[in-house]
């Protein structure tokens, strides 16, 4: 019975944790590409939390990051192309 | 005093004797109001991720420093009306400040995710956005991607891309 209840539900949403949170980042540096690049869509995109599944405050930080590497021309405002 | 930190991007045809003139000059502005200036860290040249006044790579440095406000106005008046520099950006010193691509901290991240190679043909899981959310490579948010991203982004940025 159980099992049809599952079947007919369109899917289990599961909880994402924070991965900053997880490896105790404390504060997201705009000089740190590595992580940035990790950070946006390979369109240039800040990727949303409802995918990265970022914490508020993280999130808040990441796109604060994002923003200022951007003026300094470290990572794109758009790309318009795959890398 | 706070400690600050300023990066600018100079155009990539200066030689070493402009850089370091550049970064004297900094130095003044901070010693003129009573500053001093903790660091220089010269990142050599770079590519831009996008071209900035028709040139693509950039001669990036960043200077840490303890000052009081009113130097950080007149450093971003003096880069504004410098010819020879592309950006600069003043905030609040945070972080490691050496070059990016030198940080022993990437090399562990890398060897971290190690064989991330071959998810090349993930097919048409991104299509309509043109996006690979990369978070690190939990398989949940690729999941969640697949399923609710997908659906919620149709329409929404299909057609813009491409």
């Amino acid at each position: 019975m159980a099992k049809t209840v599952k079947k007919k539900s369109a899917r289990v949403p599961r909880r994402k944790v924070c991965k900053l949170c997880l490896d105790r980042v404390e504060q997201i540096d705009y000089k740190d590409e590595r992580r940035l690049m990790r950070a946006i869509t390979d369109r240039g995109k800040i990727v949303p939390r409802r995918i990265s599944g970022n914490c508020t405050p993280h999130q808040a930080q990441v796109t604060r990051a994002v923003k200022r590497a951007r003026i300094l021309a470290m990572i794109p405002f758009v790309a318009d192309s795959y890398r | 005093m706070r400690e600050y930190e300023t990066v600018f991007i100079l155009h990539p045809q200066v030689d070493d004797a402009g850089i370091d003139r550049e970064i004297e000059a900094v130095s003044q502005i901070v010693a003129g109001g009573k500053g001093e200036v903790s660091g220089v860290y010269k990142w050599g040249r770079r590519r831009l991720a996008y071209p900035i006044r028709k040139v693509q790579d950039g001669v990036y440095t960043l200077i840490r420093f303890r000052a009081e406000p009113p130097v950080l106005r007149e450093i971003d008046r003096r880069f504004k009306m410098n010819e020879s520099i592309l950006r600069h950006l003043t905030t609040h010193a945070s972080g490691d400040p050496t070059a990016p691509d030198f940080r022993s901290r990437d090399r562990r991240d890398r060897g971290d995710r190690g064989d991330r190679g071959d998810r090349g043909d993930r097919g048409d899981r991104g299509r309509g956005r043109g996006g690979r959310f990369d978070d690190d490579g939990g398989d949940d948010a690729d999941e969640a991607f697949g399923r609710e991203g997908r659906r919620r982004s149709r329409g929404a940025s299909g057609p813009r891309d491409e």
